[in-house]
């Protein structure tokens, strides 16, 4: 079993910097769950008060529902993985990996055995005898993660551990630790302020912006369904573009304008925005939410928009081209093979049925859970 | 077409540098030049420097008394007249194990104290820690006479003069706040992860500081018991006025061979070699330790 629940969680150092604030977080056991967020917004902070290396302010962090807010590290057995490794530099690799066992007094053949199991995961194989300065990053990550591993514990908890590896690399440990935790099954918390990490990784993912929880869900919930604007500014690359506007309600529907630009809400989407009291919007579109005149479906034909290609980024199965329209500037992706001449005018419809409208103000998401034709892209697979 | 291309000309040998092989050699002499200039010739001078005084005491303790008085210390024939007077007549054996074991003292309080003191000061951010830190540099500027009566007072008070204890507290008030700033420079180099993943894998507090810390900070450990051996070694304001009687330590010792009327040179001059010896060997046999810990922060990697 490994079940952590955060209730009601605050963070503050020293009587006035709130590093996490109100934080209420249920990790089922056997879940992955990713906390990601821009530099600083505390999840390290909330890792490590799990963890028991940081004081909880208040609030209460229960493992298996046994408040341990007061429970030494030692005694939570929990493992962790740090970005720097932290591997002991004046042990052997095999020293590294039994030393949280010898600590808890584990019999020789037991520690035997939990460490055959380790290298024969990572594959760690002929490292035993050597040093850690003896060990490539990659290596020294895996040894970092064995010595997680034969601890056996309740709960995994990483903070950012791809960060210090190469990209081709990173994308290797990933897979690794997905494959890992298929095997093992076991409950996994895992740091990164990489989004794409957190998309691929998480059975969930929690998103967060200085100090609070911006949305909790499956990686297709945050992406299809954003709660609220950060989300959507954060999740997906590139992010969605979110355009500030009015929103004009008058002859029943709903249209954003804003200068030359003007979007028709659809119907449904419409219906849902309260009444009154909202007058400044952001429309939130993807870059693939657009399309070009000449290729756009009849009911996309009502908004067209004229805009001009700044700079285009190939990348290889699209183009991104980031384009302006007045003063504001966005980004489409294009087919590479229909690339639009730069400088030229050029005329564009936005897919309003995959529009999102975020309240200005709240920056709460007004269309959630909206289902249209074509508005979900992202499917897992 | 074997032969198409023998109309190439053939291109002049090449060093590795890639350059001509006459020119390379040049470049190397002018190179060796210009560090002889800037590298050797000054660190000679250094060394001629700090070794000289020292040798000049060597030579001046194995010659005759006649010789030192007519300042025929270089072509004199040697003697070890000296030395043997040394040990037989004012017992400087007993003087020195005095020295080494007021120094063993200090050394053992000193890492004692330093250690955990400084693994407070790294790892702790505690209410006046800041404040603490500067006042153990401050310490350090004050003259060490200012505390000799107190001290003086203090130790009458407690029974403890002329006693080894307390020569071991006396140095030990000036040596530990320099020695806690040494070993808080090397507790600081080593990463709290480390401390934190010994903490996650089952160790206690006073676990990480043994079985992480200590062994990741020999280097720096060695050099501070250095310092502290031999600062307490060099003493001598403290241990002349706390145990000047009975149980001299060696630069006692060889202050009181300064007579009112005669100084007598030989004795002191191979008092003070002797006296200098179990520093330069402990240096000697430490040095790669040493220099090892004085660059720690610099090479980790
Ligand atoms: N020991 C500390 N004392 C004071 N403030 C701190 C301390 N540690 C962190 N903070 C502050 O708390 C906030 C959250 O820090 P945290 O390390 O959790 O961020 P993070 O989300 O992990 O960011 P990153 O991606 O850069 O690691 C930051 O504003 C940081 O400056
Ligand atoms: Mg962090």
């Amino acid at each position: 079993m490994g079940k952590v629940s955060l209730s009601k969680v605050w963070k503050v150092y020293d009587g006035k910097i709130v590093a996490v604030s109100d934080v209420n977080l249920e990790i089922r056991d056997g879940e992955f769950m990713v906390l990601v967020g821009p530099s600083g917004c505390g999840k390290s902070t909330t890792l490590r008060m799990i963890a028991g290396l940081e004081h909880i302010s208040s609030g209460e962090i229960a493992i298996d529902d046994v408040v341990v807010n007061d429970i030494p590290p030692r005694n939570r057995d929990i493992a962790m993985v740090f970005q720097s490794y932290a591997l002991y530099p004046h042990m052997s690799v095999r020293e590294n990996l039994s030393f949280g066992l010898v600590m808890r007094k584990m019999a020789a053949e037991e520690i035997g055995r939990r460490l055959a199991r380790a290298v024969d995961i990572l594959g760690l194989g002929d490292l035993l005898a050597r040093q850690p300065k003896a060990l490539s990053g990659g290596q020294r990550q895996r040894v970092a993660m064995g010595r997680a591993i034969v601890r056996d514990p309740k709960v995994f908890l990483f903070d950012e551990p791809l960060s210090n590896l190469d990209a081709r690399m990173r994308v290797e440990m990933r897979k690794e630790i997905i494959k890992l935790h298929r095997r093992i099954g076991t409950t996994m918390i895992y740091v990164t302020h990489d989004q794409v990490e957190a998309m691929t990784l998480g059975d969930r993912i929690c998103v967060m912006e200085s100090g609070v929880i911006r949305q909790i869900g499956t990686p297709g919930e945050v992406f299809d369904n954003p709660e609220n604007a950060f989300v959507a500014g954060f999740i997906g690359t590139p992010p969605m573009n979110l355009l500030e506007g009015g929103l004009d309600r008058s002859g029943g529907g709903g249209v954003f304008r804003d200068g030359d630009l003007a979007a028709t809400l659809p119907p449904a989407m419409a219906g849902m925005l309260p009444p009154a009291g909202v007058e400044r919007v952001f429309l939130g579109l993807r870059p693939k939410s657009f399309v070009f005149r000449k290729k756009a479906p009849a009911d996309a034909l009502r908004d067209v928009w004229t805009v001009m290609p700044e700079v285009a980024e190939m990348l290889g199965e699209e183009s991104l081209v980031h384009v302006r329209a007045g003063r504001r500037r966005f980004v489409i992706s294009v087919d590479p093979h229909d690339l639009p001449e730069m400088d030229r005018p050029l005329e564009i419809c936005p897919l309003m049925n995959r529009a999102h409208i975020f309240d200005s103000r709240s920056g709460r998401n007004l269309s959630r859970g909206l289902v249209l034709p074509g508005r979900h892209s992202m499917r897992r697979i | 077409m074997p032969g198409g291309r023998s109309d190439k000309p053939i291109p002049p040998p090449i060093a590795a540098g890639g350059v001509p092989a006459g020119l390379e050699w040049n470049r190397e002499k002018t190179r060796f030049r210009r560090r002889l200039l800037i590298v050797h010739i000054p660190m000679a001078l250094v060394v001629v420097f700090a070794l000289a005084p020292y040798s000049w005491m060597f030579m001046t303790s194995i010659v005759t008394a006649e010789d030192i008085l007519k300042l025929n210390i270089i072509g004199a024939t040697p003697t070890l007249d000296h030395y043997i007077r040394l040990f037989s007549r004012i017992n400087f054996l007993s003087n020195m194990i005095n020295s080494f074991l007021v120094a063993c003292g200090v050394m053992a309080a000193g890492l004692t104290l330093s250690i955990t003191a400084a693994y407070s000061f790294s790892r702790f951010r505690f209410l006046g820690r800041a404040y603490l830190m500067k006042q153990f540099l401050v310490v350090n500027m004050f003259p060490i006479v200012l505390l000799i009566i107190p001290l003086f007072i203090i130790m009458r008070k407690a029974g403890l003069i002329d006693t080894y204890l307390a020569v071991i507290i006396s140095h030990s008030t000036f040596a530990i706040p320099f020695s806690t700033w040494m070993m808080t420079g090397y507790m600081d180099a080593i990463p709290r992860d480390l401390d934190e993943a010994a903490l996650i894998d089952g160790c206690s507090r006073l676990g990480t500081l043994f079985r992480v810390l200590l062994p990741l900070c020999m280097p720096g450990i060695v050099a501070t018991g250095i310092y502290l051996f031999i600062t307490s070694w060099n003493e001598y304001l403290y241990a002349s006025t706390l145990a000047g009687g009975e149980m001299k330590t060696i630069t006692v010792a060889i202050q009181s061979l300064i007579g009112e009327y005669v100084i007598e040179w030989g004795l002191l001059t191979a008092g003070g070699f002797v006296g200098s010896l179990p520093a330069t060997i402990l240096f000697l046999f430490l040095q790669r330790r040493l220099v090892g810990g004085l660059t720690q922060g610099a090479v980790k990697g």
